[in-house]
């Protein structure tokens, strides 16, 4: 009787797995329940992040650049490694994630001057808090400058990442600060003074008649802000209300995260067809695209020849210069690419020639004598390369975070000694103590 | 241990036994292992079913008949929309209309129509797939074919020739050649021919074909589920029907300096290319225009390299064709997206500048989910064919409806999918047209 039983049991325990299976596996066909309860990674079609606070600094998603990557080591050099008379004379302007100072360096790594303010110490905001609570308390760009701009007399524009953009003299004094949303990436200035810098805003999820599923997340879209030399915001638009007025909505369909398109380069076009747009990399569609200051549209972009790239330029034959981060590949390149035919005309590294990779962030800049400054964030290292693909200069940053990590190399920008018209506060060592 | 607490402990052990396969059931569906493999695949969440979705059964390139005709043009696609009131033929024709007969493309039959000016016909061929005993080509179904699926029962393209043959595609099957009175000159089967073909000058076809084969795309990150993924090639055929190549779309753009756009995949059928165009003028003369409607692209594809060499993204929503023009621009047709409605546009490709555009904003919008496509005819007006809602107008380039044509076919109680109304240069024909039968009028 007792083995019958069990029999029994035993066969209703098979038949119960056997109808639980099938019907798990058609409810996941059939997107009913209960696959709708488990969230799983295998599927995302739809913008899909965690639900953390975009400042949260712990999702790749979220905040897509990181302070440190890489362990410095022992072996790690520091300073300049290689120093050629071919390397384009000037200094550079040092922007790195140790902490919220700038530094103006010479070619042989000695800080000529530095430009130093706490978040704190910025008292003046203006602009809207649009939807950020300001400041919060744990953000991280209290403690980091993201980018900077050098003016010939000495002032510089800095971004406090996702919180504003504030002008220093050339003494560190505050002159003004911008709130306006959530600053962040990059900006440039164009020829009159007006300042172009990226912000953000909260998103509903609706673009045309297509809504972009967000499971709880923040869904974030990026603004353009034109602001006048003195920071008095003069206008700002929706970059995917101006990709929508240019018939460009469509890139959308290949978002995949909350932060749907993430812009973060800025860049005033001074050359060829388009002079006056503004040039911006969308590094979650893999786009570069041209928009229209004046217009709010956007009037021309290019895709899939590169993957999470950074800081396009236009150069002065027309051509664009990017740093294309190649995903997560294990190598980067600097390519020049002839936007009308498509074609990639010159890339650092060629087959055979040193790697270089940063996954996140990233710079590159065409120099007047034609070689090409390129900067490893992540690897913490600056390198001028030849037109050949000579390494004519570089330069390993010194700089640590805790825990022995290299400070990320946001930006290192040669600036020409005919760019420089102020007096330097001084020479220090890289560990910031006056000589 | 009382009899009611034994039963109630067993009760509860079902319910949690029944609850961990349910959910085990979810997650091998995800991971495409066992038990799930058993049941056959579907399609992704997401992914278009019909002519862009394709045959996502079994991990080898011989998908069984019952993974394909499921996937395989479902009868929503043969017919979509529902049959609307008023009249149905030509409804509006105008002087601004360019003259010819126009060929018709319908999804309720084997049939390929010329109709004239006012909507009669003038001349059809037509062909039952149980009929064409003759294939050549080593089949993609093996001992599967003939397979039962819905493709034997209507053509999905056709191009007229000269001396009044046509070309015609039953959809994932194969190509066959009719010649006036329809009867089978060549039938090929070679791979799961669909969507599309294009004739070059000397009589060499260029058809797309896919197989659904197991890979690891490299260079980029997207997988998808079981990495099954739809292998879409170009086959190359004499106008005798015999292959002369084929290469792979997936390989021309991963060997391309364009491989990053494959970062948008989202099926198993990454590429869903949904039409195939040579380039006989302007800058990309001898290369081809492909529509990636799955990468919301257009594709520049070079045969001789067999790479892509340009992508024009983000221009048309959803793109199902693509054609370039004399002038050197290409003109398309979007699909229903982001923007709420369907589009034909025409566009510089080295300045990616929009120099036309329809329909222009406070125009009547078009409809159209799938399919769709556009003709630019002699007197620059354009012709094009909204698919699901049985339509053709002609427009003149201020956007002006020319002409006008609502199909008169049905497929059940629905509006037989339209998928192609060309107008003909009738002075190119050497065949004459039996005539008006009123046929289907």
């Amino acid at each position: 009787m007792r083995a019958r039983s069990l029999l029994w049991l035993g066969a209703g325990a098979v038949c119960v797995v056997c109808a639980g299976a099938t019907y798990g596996v058609h409810a996941e066909k059939s997107g009913s329940f209960p696959a709708t309860l488990l969230v799983g990674a295998s599927e995302a079609p739809a913008p899909v992040a965690s639900t953390e606070p975009p400042w949260s600094g712990t999702s790749i998603e979220s905040l897509p650049y990181v302070r440190g990557r890489i362990k410095a080591g022992a072996q790690r050099p520091t300073g300049v490694a290689t120093s050629l008379p071919q390397a384009q004379d000037g200094y550079n302007l040092v922007v790195s994630a140790d902490g919220t100072t700038v530094r103006l360096m010479d070619l042989d790594g000695e800080t000529k001057h530095e430009w130093s303010c706490r978040f704190q110490d910025v008292t003046r905001w203006t602009g809207v808090s649009a939807w950020n609570p300001f400041p919060p308390p744990d953000h991280p760009g209290q403690t980091t400058f993201r980018r900077a701009y050098l003016a010939p007399d000495g002032a510089l524009l800095a971004i406090f990442e996702d919180l504003g953009l504030v002008k220093l003299d050339v003494d560190s004094t505050p002159r003004w600060a911008y709130r306006g949303g959530s600053v962040h990436h990059a900006l440039d200035v164009g020829p009159d003074g007006t300042i172009y810098v990226l912000s953000k805003r909260q998103f509903k999820g609706e673009i045309g008649t297509r809504t972009f599923e967000s499971r709880g997340a923040v869904l974030t879209d990026d603004e353009l802000v034109v602001l006048s030399p003195d920071g008095r915001e003069k206008s700002r638009f929706s970059i995917l209300d101006a990709m929508r007025k240019g018939g460009l909505a469509s890139l959308y369909e290949g978002a995949k995260h909350t932060d749907l398109c993430h812009t973060n380069s800025v860049h005033y076009v001074r050359n060829g067809r388009h002079v006056g747009s503004v040039l911006v990399c969308f590094r979650h569609l893999n786009t570069i695209a041209m928009l229209d200051p004046t217009r709010g549209v956007a009037v021309w972009s290019l895709s899939g020849l590169f993957h999470a790239a950074h800081e396009p330029t236009v150069l002065a034959n027309g051509n664009i210069l990017l740093f294309d981060n190649c995903g997560n590949r294990g190598t980067s390149r600097v390519i020049e690419i002839e936007p009308a035919s498509q074609t990639i005309v010159w890339r650092y590294p060629a087959i055979g020639e040193d790697t270089i990779f940063s996954r996140t962030c990233g710079t590159c800049q065409r120099l007047r004598n034609g070689n090409t400054l390129i900067t490893e964030s992540e690897n913490g290292r600056a390198l001028e390369v030849s037109v050949e693909g000579r390494v004519v200069w570089d330069w390993y940053s010194p700089y640590r975070l805790e825990n022995d990590l290299v400070a990320t190399l946001y930006d290192v920008r040669r600036i020409y000694r005919d760019e420089v018209a102020f007096e330097f506060n001084g020479a220090r060592t890289p560990a910031g103590e006056r000589r | 241990m009382s009899s009611w607490s034994w039963r109630l402990g067993v009760a509860l052990s079902f319910v949690a036994l029944g609850s961990f396969a349910t959910v085990a059931g979810v997650l091998s569906q995800r991971a495409d292992r066992f038990p799930a493999t058993l049941f056959g695949a579907g399609a992704s969440p997401g992914e278009p079913t019909g002519a862009g979705g394709g045959a996502t059964g079994g991990t080898e390139p011989r998908p069984s008949t019952r993974a394909a005709d499921r996937t395989i043009f479902g009868s929503a696609i043969r017919g979509h929309m529902p049959v609307p009131n008023g009249g149905a033929g030509v409804v509006k024709a105008t002087p601004m209309a360019q003259a010819g007969p126009t060929l018709l493309v319908s999804a309720d039959a084997a049939e390929v129509r010329l109709i004239d000016d006012v909507g009669a016909i003038i001349h059809s061929w037509h062909k039952a797939f149980d009929d064409v005993r003759s294939w050549s080509g080593d089949s993609h179904w093996g001992p599967d074919w003939p397979p039962q699926h819905q493709g034997r029962s209507f053509f999905r393209d056709a191009r007229l020739l000269a001396d009044g043959s046509i070309l015609a595609l039953f959809e994932g099957l194969g190509l066959v050649r009719l010649d006036a009175q329809s009867r089978v000159a060549w039938a090929s089967r070679v791979g799961q021919k669909h969507d599309s073909f294009d004739v070059a000058d000397n009589g060499v076809i260029y058809a797309l074909s896919r197989r659904v084969v197991t890979r690891k795309l490299r260079l980029v990150s997207f997988r998808p589920p079981g990495d099954r993924i739809v292998e879409t090639e170009v086959v190359v055929l004499q106008d005798d029907g015999r292959e002369v190549e084929r290469f792979s779309l997936l390989d021309a753009l991963l060997d391309s300096d364009h491989a990053t756009l494959l970062e948008w995949g989202k099926y198993a059928d990454a590429l869903g290319a949904t039409c195939i165009r040579l380039a006989k003028h302007g800058s990309y003369r001898g290369q081809m225009v492909v529509c990636f409607r799955n990468l919301g692209s257009i594709a520049i594809v070079d045969p001789a390299s067999r790479r892509v060499t340009a992508v024009f993204a983000g221009l048309v929503d959803l793109p199902s064709f693509a054609t370039p023009l004399q002038s050197g621009r290409i003109l398309a047709f979007g699909n229903t997206s982001l923007a709420g409605h369907a589009t034909a546009v025409e566009f510089e490709p080295r300045t990616q500048r929009i120099v036309w555009r329809y329909p222009m904003p406070g125009e009547p919008p078009l409809r159209s989910e799938q399919f769709g496509m556009c003709q630019r005819l002699p007197n620059d007006n354009t012709l094009i064919t909204e698919s699901f809602s049985g339509r053709a107008i002609e427009v003149t380039s201020s956007g002006q409806i020319a002409w006008e044509y609502r199909t008169p076919y049905r497929h059940g109680e629905r509006v037989a999918t339209l998928f192609r109304a060309e107008r003909i240069d009738a002075r190119a024909l050497r065949f004459t047209p039996r005539g008006s039968n009123g046929g289907g009028q």
